[in-house]
């Protein structure tokens, strides 16, 4: 490519893709998650966020080190600057996905609105998709002792939220 | 029995990624670059309102960062000038740092805070000392007058650049009272001899009847950017404070990181411009007889095409 960050013709683009895909393809799904929750449930929202870190990834990929925090980080930001953009409010509902009934995470999503974007990014990848607390530091560029923190205070904001326990096993 | 909140999360994770999703990355990034500048809202249509609107920029700089954003240091597009013998720090519309000088004889300059001297690529800041009415460079020390012609000690290569200006409002006094800058000047050719010279005046010195308190440019910390690889993701369009830690590998490889562990490189960016080869060899590796650079933990810097340009040096910034 030419300048970095310059203009990518397509065929140049699916060149540097193939290097992405395989990537695209572990990690895309989690990253799809969390962006869906983070964003309140706005289903066209995750998808741009996640697609635009994606191909901002595939148009810097020469000079990306380790690509998948890279994309986690503009992913999160980019979300970030769209929800502070927009200053609307949760959506009464989230948008359906295939796989789940939204009523089914229309509590969690509003609970998970009222955290701080730090400690609700940090929630969903701990706990929904499982990443270590030093792997979240180092997918969101911040200390994993911060992470800690974010993990602790918005599990202790959920519980106070969604008080009611359930039976798991029904 | 488990928290509600984790059975809902479980429900969550059967979210399928939309299946049509790749196709979309291929076609290149879509969504709009990061938010431009705030644009000045105030538009001078004579000299009334320009009068107006420069008390309303002074009175809201004073209570919030108008015509700033969490982009950039971007200042207002019209600047005050400060009473008259008075020099003031202010950023340009491109973050740009500058000093607005009021002179004494009631004239005005605009001048670059960036020294002319770049040591291993690193560009350099001037600060303002009242007493001696001089800007010198904060870590070589080279004295510019007032309206930045070289005056002493250095290394310096010229003197410091200035920019053109258009008075949009007087005082009661005919003075300047606000300006627009315009485009950037050459500078004074005068120079320092090649080599720095043995003997450096004092930086500001005590002069009867004058301030020897330097004057330097404030960060505000909400502007500062946590770590170099949040900069470079969100591409903003001008100069920028960033938090960082300078990380010259054994081949040269220079990065800005937000934590260093060992030669691995977290929330970083690559830099360009700075002789990473050389100051390893010459500096870092005489110093500490190992990688890594902590000269500084804040930086103002360019983004552009990905990377991290133009590094400056600014630890001894105040921030509030």
């Amino acid at each position: 490519m030419g300048e970095v960050g310059g203009a990518v013709g397509r065929r140049e683009r699916a060149e540097l893709a193939q290097g992405l895909e395989e990537l695209y393809r572990t990690t895309a799904p989690q990253l799809w998650r969390a962006i869906y929750a983070y964003v309140g449930g706005r289903r066209h929202l995750a998808e741009d966020v996640v697609a635009e870190a994606f191909a901002r990834a595939i148009e810097r990929a020469p000079e990306i080190r380790a690509p998948r925090p890279w994309i986690f980080r503009t992913a999160f930001r980019i979300a970030t600057r769209e929800l502070r953009r927009e200053r609307r409010p949760l959506p009464p509902s989230p948008d359906p996905v295939p796989g789940i009934d939204p009523a089914d995470v229309q509590d969690l999503l509003g609970a998970l609105w009222s955290l701080s974007p730090n400690q609700r990014a940090a929630v969903l990848l701990h706990d929904e998709e499982g990443f270590t607390g030093p792997e979240i530091a180092r997918l969101l560029g911040m200390s994993a002792a911060t992470v800690r923190v974010h993990v602790f205070r918005g599990r202790r904001r959920l519980r106070e939220l969604l008080s009611v326990e359930e039976d798991v096993d029904g | 029995m488990a928290d509600r909140w984790r059975t809902e999360l479980e429900k969550l994770r059967r979210a399928e990624l939309p299946g049509d999703l790749w196709e979309r990355v291929l076609e290149g990034p879509r969504m709009e670059p990061p938010p431009a500048r705030a644009r000045s809202r105030l538009v001078a249509a004579g000299t009334a309102l320009a009068v107006f609107a420069v008390a309303a920029l002074v009175a809201l700089r004073a209570f919030g960062p108008l015509g700033t954003s969490v982009e950039t240091l971007a200042g207002p597009e019209v600047l005050p000038v400060p009473a008259r013998g008075v020099t003031a720090p202010e950023f340009l519309p491109d973050g740009r740092p500058v000093f607005v000088v009021h002179h004494e004889d009631g004239t005005v300059s605009v001048v670059d805070a960036f020294s002319p001297h770049r040591a291993w690529g690193f560009e350099e800041l001037v600060i303002w000392c009242p007493s001696t009415r001089q800007f010198v460079e904060w870590a070589h020390e080279a004295h510019f007058d007032e309206y930045g012609a070289w005056r002493s000690a250095g290394p310096a290569p010229s003197g410091l650049a200035t920019f053109a200006f258009r008075v949009v409002a007087r005082d009661a006094g005919g003075d300047p009272s606000a300006i627009r800058v315009g485009a950037m000047q050459s500078p004074d050719p005068g120079h320092s001899p090649a080599v720095t010279e043995p003997s450096r005046p004092p930086i500001c010195p005590e002069v009867a009847g004058r301030s020897n308190r330097v004057v330097t440019h404030v960060i505000d910390a909400s502007q500062i950017w946590p770590t170099p690889a949040d900069a470079v993701a969100a591409a903003p369009d001008g100069w920028i404070a960033v938090r960082g830690r300078l990380l010259v590998a054994q081949d040269g490889f220079v990065q800005l990181c937000a934590e260093i562990d060992g030669e691995r490189c977290d929330g970083g960016a690559v830099v360009r411009g700075v002789d990473g080869v050389g100051l390893l060899v010459n500096v870092i590796l005489p110093v500490s007889g190992k990688s890594g650079y902590e000269t500084s933990t804040l930086w103002l810097a360019r983004v552009r095409g990905g990377v991290i340009d133009d590094p400056t040096i600014a630890s001894f910034l105040p921030v509030r």
